[in-house]
């Protein structure tokens, strides 16, 4: 170390610090990481592969698979890419429906990275609360779909089912619950001395590089970057309800949690808005006569939609058979965990890895795919 | 077509410059373009230059067995008029051989080099070629070409367990429960 010499650590693929199964190799000089590069291949499942060998709507059954804290946006985003390609049209009353589910996943996962930005940083009670928060929505689903992570609710035409009797008000009441809990949420983390320190001025991102390196979500609005897919490319009718972009300053933890903080917010207005204007009528359009199997002529589309973690999008290539030529995942997680993450972490201390990290909303499955 | 303006006004000063082999819009904000491997480039830089398009979403690659081509796109998009252009380009699939275009993305340089081990393409100018990103010593054929056997590569490299002992067939015994009780038990 007196000779300048370098200590090599790897970090993770188990460690409590990291966000899911991967791993960072760090050069250190003393506490301070002077080079970084990030491993991937713990959690490969060949899904792109797997979705060439089986009909449109059997991989249904996988994308959701590929984000575990963020399911439904897999749903969303190759539905979206299979209805354009095969020009199936969506009723109405289903796309209040899905604007609600994507909401609802977005709060679900926004509520889950609160818990975990906390833990970074030692702040375990946080993590306690939300996580048993984040079960009421995730029962509400269960209500729902059937099911409580993967639910395979959306899918070509519109969704699966109508939404149960009584089960607005329970999602209303439930909103309520949340609300008064953000508020709790607050005193004790996004107000939280320690959160202040451990996250204002960590982990810079500037608008410049931002923009280069193609970075979305969070990350982007915390550069005081108006950029939302609901917005910008509004998809479903979100063009019909009240979203405005939520932007942040700094380009720091404590921006980046900003943005999503008030994001929380703004997701239960716009369930509540979705609500009250949803028309009554059809939850689904039969789009052939055998809706399990289907041919789509040759072409290509990219669709994409904004994930809790930015634009999430599905580029689908058809060839005429049941079953697509090509289907690749575009997650923000493979662009922030290589060339944003390799570089942020230099100059910054070991113990500011994980708050970095959870701050960035990397999902490793969605890298590897 | 009055939907697409603003792309279709691209397709034109586009078209003064290049010549594409065929284009379609996918809805008013997305346009297809498939042009010449020995064009490509050029649109990059010319769409990324002139006319704005700075983020790229992410790059794909299609193999197109039958025609012994591997298509490869880059999907850009533009901040300011919030248009997608999806551009590509047919490599030969026995050598498929492109340029790095991490000087303009810089991510470029990590989709490259997953294409290079997952399909084969090789990206002149990245220095990273080669390297693993998911894979660890693969020798056989890239895993994601059409021809690459799953199944034959699982019965060769892979053992199966013989199962437990008390497993039973699941169609079976379903068929076995709707016969004989008229439907599923609890």
């Amino acid at each position: 170390m007196t000779e300048n010499k370098t200590v090599k650590i790897y970090f993770g693929p188990q460690h409590p610090g990291i966000t899911g199964n991967m791993m960072m190799e760090f050069d250190m000089l003393g506490e301070t990481i002077v080079k970084a590069k990030t491993h991937v291949g713990y959690l490969h499942r060949a899904f792109e592969k797997l979705m060439e060998r089986r009909n449109y709507l059997q991989n249904f059954t996988i994308v959701c698979r590929i984000c575990v804290p963020e399911p439904d946006v897999n749903e969303q985003a190759y539905s979206m890419a299979v209805e354009q390609l095969a020009g199936i049209e969506v009723p109405l009353r289903a796309k209040y429906i899905r604007v609600i589910v994507m909401e609802m996943a977005r709060l679900i996962s926004y509520i889950m990275w609160s818990g975990g930005q906390a833990a970074s940083m030692g702040l375990y009670t946080m993590p306690q609360w939300s996580f048993a928060d984040r079960d009421y929505l995730i029962d509400l689903f269960e209500e729902l779909s059937g099911a409580r992570i993967y639910h395979m609710y959306i899918w070509p035409g519109g969704v699966r089912r109508d939404l149960p009797a009584k089960w607005s008000d329970k999602l209303l009441s439930t909103l309520d619950y949340i609300e008064k809990r953000l508020i709790d949420y607050d005193k004790i983390f996004f107000e939280n001395d320690i959160f202040f320190k451990r996250s204002k001025g960590v982990g810079i991102v500037e608008p410049e590089l931002a923009r280069e390196r193609g970075l979305a979500g969070p990350v982007l609005r915390a550069c005081g970057i108006s950029e939302d897919v609901r917005i910008n490319n509004p998809y479903e009718v979100y063009n019909k309800l009240n979203v405005s972009p939520i932007t942040e300053n700094g380009g720091d933890i404590y921006a980046r949690a900003m943005v999503r903080r008030r994001e929380m917010d703004q997701s239960i207005s716009i369930i509540r808005q979705a609500l009250n204007d949803m028309p009554s009528g059809p939850f689904y359009k039969r789009p052939f006569d055998n809706p399990f199997k289907f041919t789509i002529e040759s072409n290509q589309t990219y669709q994409k939609i904004e994930s809790a973690r930015g634009e999430y999008g599905y580029f689908v290539v058809s060839d005429g058979t049941d079953k697509p030529r090509r289907v690749h995942v575009r997650g923000p997680g493979f662009v922030h965990a290589f060339t944003l993450l390799e570089n942020l972490l230099i100059g910054n201390k070991l113990a500011d890895v994980p708050v970095i990290m959870t701050s960035l909303g990397i999902c490793p499955p969605e890298i590897e795919r | 077509m009055d939907e697409n303006r603003e792309l279709n006004d691209l397709l034109k000063r586009f078209s003064k410059t290049f010549a594409p082999d065929n284009y379609s819009f996918n809805d008013k904000n997305t346009l297809s373009i498939k042009m010449s491997l020995n064009e490509l480039f050029n649109a990059i830089e010319y769409l990324y230059e002139y006319e704005r398009y700075r983020h790229m979403s992410m790059m794909s690659y299609a193999d197109r067995l039958e025609n012994n081509s591997i298509e490869l796109f880059y999907i850009l998009y533009s901040y300011e008029n919030y248009c997608t252009i999806i551009l590509s380009a047919d490599l030969n699939r026995e050598k498929p051989i492109f340029v790095t275009l991490k000087h303009i993305f810089p991510q470029a340089e990590t989709f490259e080099i997953e294409f290079n081990e997952m399909m084969g393409i090789e990206f002149k100018g990245n220095s990273r070629m080669g390297e693993e990103f998911i894979l660890e010593g693969w020798t056989d054929k890239p895993p994601m070409r059409r021809d690459f056997d799953t199944l034959e590569y699982v019965n060769d490299n892979y053992m199966f367990r013989s199962g437990r002992e008390d497993a039973v067939d699941v169609r079976e015994h379903i068929k076995v429960m709707f016969d004989e009780k008229g439907g599923l038990d609890d």
